[in-house]
């Protein structure tokens, strides 16, 4: 059904693509949303992938490929949406309309708070391998395909941001240790 | 012992927190870009091309040019006399009887009598660089690009109003009550903004990242051309607002058919089925205020209806700030318009008619962005040679002609003074209708 949909908006179908937006639209958000940790911005990025999607769709050869080429678009977007805010940092900010969901008590607003921060210090880069593997949960040959590397590069930024992430952690909790073995 | 803490299940459980769901409102405004947003695809439709180049009238009106041009220097430079430009040109429109109309030769520029004192209505004028009230005398990056609108009547000149200081391409809507033009948004997109009673609000309703600019009111009001972009996504093109329900629809025909180019300017024809407009190549797309220097640029017609576009050769490379006669017979248009603001060297005003043919220049002396009193007259921005040779923009302030190019009169006495400061200067003027 994807496919024929894919293949209607190629043609120039508009309800069409009305309909590709609602059936991939939420997931580019989710994903948006946690490279760029703004909800304007990620709606920046989904607009513009979305619209591009939508302009360069006739040069998409294979229909299947649809969803790997639009995460494609996606991804590329929230770099330029990343790279856009350092130029134009002073933007008013507005909350989430739908509200973030109901915070999980294992994690406090300290550790949100660490988190967030050492999130934001990876480059946009690493951040994109990192959601897309453990919140979308696509395997590293298809996240190589969608930003565009060799897959022992998705590899390197996965360890990198795992392992800059879990040290911000650790280092905010002077008593703990780790459960796993190094 | 270990205690329960497992960073990995925090990272992966603070990863999942966070809204999920596109709002309802992006949705909406990525539909609607959709409408305005055309596909990528081989070739752009029907465009023809109207060449003047093998046109006979103008090898005659050319030469009729360099004739005259020959006999009448001597006049021009010892008499201050006007020398005659082509054959007679057939009048087009029917301008208000003034006591120099019953003079059979053109009003020599010297003798000519200012009219401002007789001015009525008012003037809304186009300022790039340093504010006229001496506000900013020295800007930080010359060439300051800065511009503003002011309002210009009997009373004096008032700025359109103090913040923010970009604002650009204004058209007073054809009622003389309305007037859009564009501005930047927090984003620093240009967004078109329509004021009335001096109260203004936004008209663009596209995305965030959209960008508007280059308004014009269709004869009957109730539309706006507009040319329309997204960086990245969409190349530029005229699209057409209307008013009353706020639905678009875009023109995709008038994309630049030739690499990077710009439709500028768009103005309809005074039937609304016709669009004139310059296709602009830069050396880069600017950020809003920033106009790059241009390259090329070239006249085009598109058919409202049907969208096919016809390219107007008149054998100039930079050509622009197009408009309609008021019975739509003929087309006015500048060369090197003002508008691109980089150096400049000649720039003068021409008239076509609309199938290319008949090309007859009506200034000689540096004249640029081409408007239209309400009487049917010729409204433009005069400019004269600097002390190195090259154009002061603006230093000879606004001009009235009729629409042969006959009857050149500056406005008034005091305005080149009043126009321009040090770092900049009007570069176009509107009369309101």
């Amino acid at each position: 059904m994807r496919a024929r949909l894919v293949e209607r908006a190629r043609q120039g179908d508009e309800s069409a693509f009305t309909e590709l937006i609602d059936l991939e639209g939420d997931r580019c958000f989710a994903i948006a949303y946690r490279i760029l940790r703004d909800v304007e911005r990620a709606q920046d990025a989904v607009q513009q992938a979305l619209l591009l999607a939508w302009r360069e769709l006739p040069r998409l050869r294979d229909p299947e490929r649809f969803e790997v080429w639009l995460h494609r678009l996606l991804v590329n977007a929230c770099y330029d949406e990343a790279r856009r805010y350092r130029r134009w940092s002073l933007r008013i900010r507005e909350l989430p309309v739908d509200g973030p969901s109901a915070p999980d008590p294992t994690v406090s607003v300290d550790d949100r708070d660490v988190l967030e921060r050492a999130f934001l210090q990876l480059s946009p880069e690493h951040r994109a391998v990192f959601v897309l593997h453990h919140h979308v949960g696509l395997p590293l040959a298809t996240i190589a395909e969608v930003v565009g590397v060799p897959i022992g590069t998705v590899k390197s930024r996965l360890h990198h941001a795992t392992r800059n992430l879990r040290a911000a952690v650790i280092a905010d909790e002077p008593g703990a240790t780790e459960a796993r073995p190094a | 012992m270990t205690n329960h803490f497992d960073p990995d299940v925090m990272v992966a459980t603070w990863l999942d927190e966070g809204p999920s769901t596109l709002p309802d409102v992006a949705r909406q405004v990525i539909v609607a870009s959709i409408h305005l947003t055309p596909q990528r695809r081989d070739g752009l439709g029907p465009i023809r091309w109207v060449s003047t180049r093998n046109n006979a009238p103008l090898g005659i009106a050319t030469a009729a040019v360099l004739g005259l041009l020959l006999l009448g220097a001597g006049v021009y430079f010892v008499g201050g006399g006007r020398p005659g430009v082509g054959a007679p040109p057939t009048p087009t429109t029917s301008p208000t009887p003034r006591a120099s109309d019953a003079a059979a030769s053109p009003v020599p520029i010297a003798e000519a009598t200012p009219d401002f004192s007789s001015l009525t209505g008012t003037i809304l004028l186009e300022h790039v660089g340093s504010a006229l009230d001496g506000s900013e005398a020295d800007p930080p990056n010359p060439p300051n690009d800065t511009r503003r609108l002011y309002l210009m009547d009997r009373d004096g000149l008032r700025e359109f109003s103090p913040y923010p200081p970009i604002k650009a391409a204004p058209d007073w809507s054809p009622d003389g009550r309305r007037i859009v033009y564009t501005d930047a948004d927090y984003a620093m997109a240009t967004k078109i903004f329509e004021a009335v009673d001096g109260e203004a609000h936004m008209l663009s309703t596209s995305c965030d990242t959209c960008n508007e600019d280059y308004p014009d009111y269709s004869p009957d009001g109730t539309q706006i051309a507009f040319v329309s972009w997204q960086p990245r996504i969409s190349d530029p093109f005229i699209a057409i607002r209307d008013l009353a329900s706020g639905t678009i629809t875009p023109l995709p025909t008038t994309a630049s058919d030739v690499g990077v180019g710009f439709p500028e300017k768009p103005r309809w024809s005074p039937d609304g089925t016709r669009i004139v407009y310059a296709l602009v190549q830069r050396q880069q797309f600017g950020r809003p205020g920033r106009k790059q220097p241009t390259i090329a640029s070239e006249l085009r017609i598109v058919d409202v209806a049907t969208g096919v576009v016809t390219r107007l050769d008149v054998g100039m490379d930079q050509v622009g700030d197009a408009s309609w006669f008021p019975d739509g017979s003929r087309i006015v248009f500048a060369d090197r318009p003002l508008y691109s603001f980089g150096r400049l060297s000649t720039h003068d005003i021409y008239s076509v008619r609309p199938d290319g043919s008949d090309l007859r220049r009506l200034t000689e002396d540096g004249a640029s962005a081409p408007s239209w009193t309400p009487d049917g007259r010729i409204l433009f921005v005069r400019t004269a040679g600097s002390a190195d040779g090259e154009p002061v923009v603006g230093t000879d302030g606004l001009w009235v002609m009729d629409s042969d190019g006959s009857d050149a009169a500056p406005l008034g006495e005091a305005l080149p003074d009043l126009l321009s400061t040090a770092n900049g200067a009007v570069v176009s003027a509107y009369w309101q209708p």
